[in-house]
């Protein structure tokens, strides 16, 4: 009990010290998500704790970000008008850009030959991962590569979503929020948060339908793949 | 502090109503979505003041990072086991994200321009 209890306390003392150290080294390297992970990965390290126990002790945090994922009813109830204005921006952006996102993803695993199981367990990475999991279950997925992928997708999103802003000059809340909440889900929509309330309510909308959309969307493409030989 | 107590057990209620819902109907959604989407319909109602969960939801959001570190750590654990597939799957992520992230920007950006453009235009209302 009290080493669980450990890694919540030192996940929560190495997030601030992150946060310190960023106000005087701002940076993309030097932001709470990077440096933080990478602090305590040295820690379980050094101490040869297994990623297993590390993982069963931070549980409740866990458990947490399920919770105040309810909050985000809040912002949306603040910002109803605004998204309501603009739904029909928002539902044709995230339709093309899931179905994008899953086509692209079948064709990256198809042209590098990673074979059916890849190929179907990419398909709900722009999903939350909870609801990826089952989805990637019902399709025929491995939910582990899914995870996986998941995971990876958000921080890559993360990364080089304000590249994707400075370069293509995208200065709309809209575009913003969606482009974070499509391509980073909850991660994004943090993100997005950081940026302003418009962004961040249009990311936390983004996300939900996203994983409704690329629901609708693996179920239409999925039998295509089973006839694939590959 | 005892505020944001008091407020997180508003949302709690509403993420163990959510999680209630869920498992009786069996629904194919997460307890936290079906949560916030009651809690949205309290707030529409009236049924909840805003100034109940205001300073918790202000309190989440600068802080939401943290909660996802324990996942970031799981990267660490995860890529080990794929090792062998690294290459691969590093090159899907980076390529397929980027293709995405940026269509669906610009693709908001065009329907944006294009409606305000038509607003000038007084074709549209």
């Amino acid at each position: 009990m009290v080493t669980k209890i450990f890694y919540v306390i030192i996940t929560v003392l190495f997030y601030f010290f992150a946060k310190k150290v960023n106000r005087k080294k701002p940076g993309l390297l030097f932001s709470p998500i990077i440096l933080t992970p990478v602090m305590l990965i040295v820690l379980l390290l050094i101490m040869d704790i297994p990623y297993k126990e590390y993982a069963n002790g931070t549980y409740p945090l866990n458990e947490l970000l399920d919770v105040v994922t309810v909050a985000l009813a809040i912002p949306l109830y603040r910002n109803w008008s605004f998204l309501a204005k603009n739904w029909r921006v928002i539902v044709c952006s995230l339709a093309a850009g899931s179905l994008i996102a899953v086509v692209s993803g079948i064709l990256c695993t198809y042209l590098l030959a990673m074979g059916k199981d890849y190929m179907l367990s990419i398909i709900p990475r722009i999903v939350t991962i909870p609801i990826a999991v089952s989805l990637s279950e019902s399709i025929g997925g491995t939910p582990a590569i899914t995870v996986l992928f998941s995971m990876l997708t958000c921080f890559v999103g993360v990364f080089i979503g304000p590249a994707i802003m400075k370069h293509f000059s995208i200065k709309h809340p809209l575009s913003i929020g969606m482009m974070y909440g499509l391509g980073a889900q909850a991660l994004g929509t943090a993100k997005a948060f950081q940026i302003g309330e418009k962004e961040g309510t249009t990311s936390s909308v983004s996300y939900i339908l996203t994983a409704i959309l690329t629901v609708i969307w693996a179920l239409i493409l999925t039998p295509f793949i089973h006839t694939l030989n590959v | 502090m005892v505020r944001y107590f008091a407020q997180f057990l508003t949302i709690l209620v509403f993420y163990l109503l959510g999680n209630g819902l869920v498992t009786w109907f069996s629904l194919p959604l997460s307890g936290s979505i079906v949560g916030m989407v009651l809690l949205f319909i309290a707030l529409i109602l009236g049924v909840c003041d805003l100034k109940w969960v205001e300073s918790v939801a202000q309190l989440h959001i600068k802080h939401i990072t943290l909660l996802f570190i324990p996942f970031a750590v799981g990267i660490w654990h995860f890529t080990r086991i794929f090792r062998n597939e690294g290459v691969k799957l590093s090159a899907i992520l980076a390529v397929s994200s980027l293709v995405v992230l940026f269509i669906t920007a610009i693709i908001a950006e065009i329907i944006e321009t294009n409606s305000k453009r038509g607003k000038r235009n007084g074709e549209n209302d």
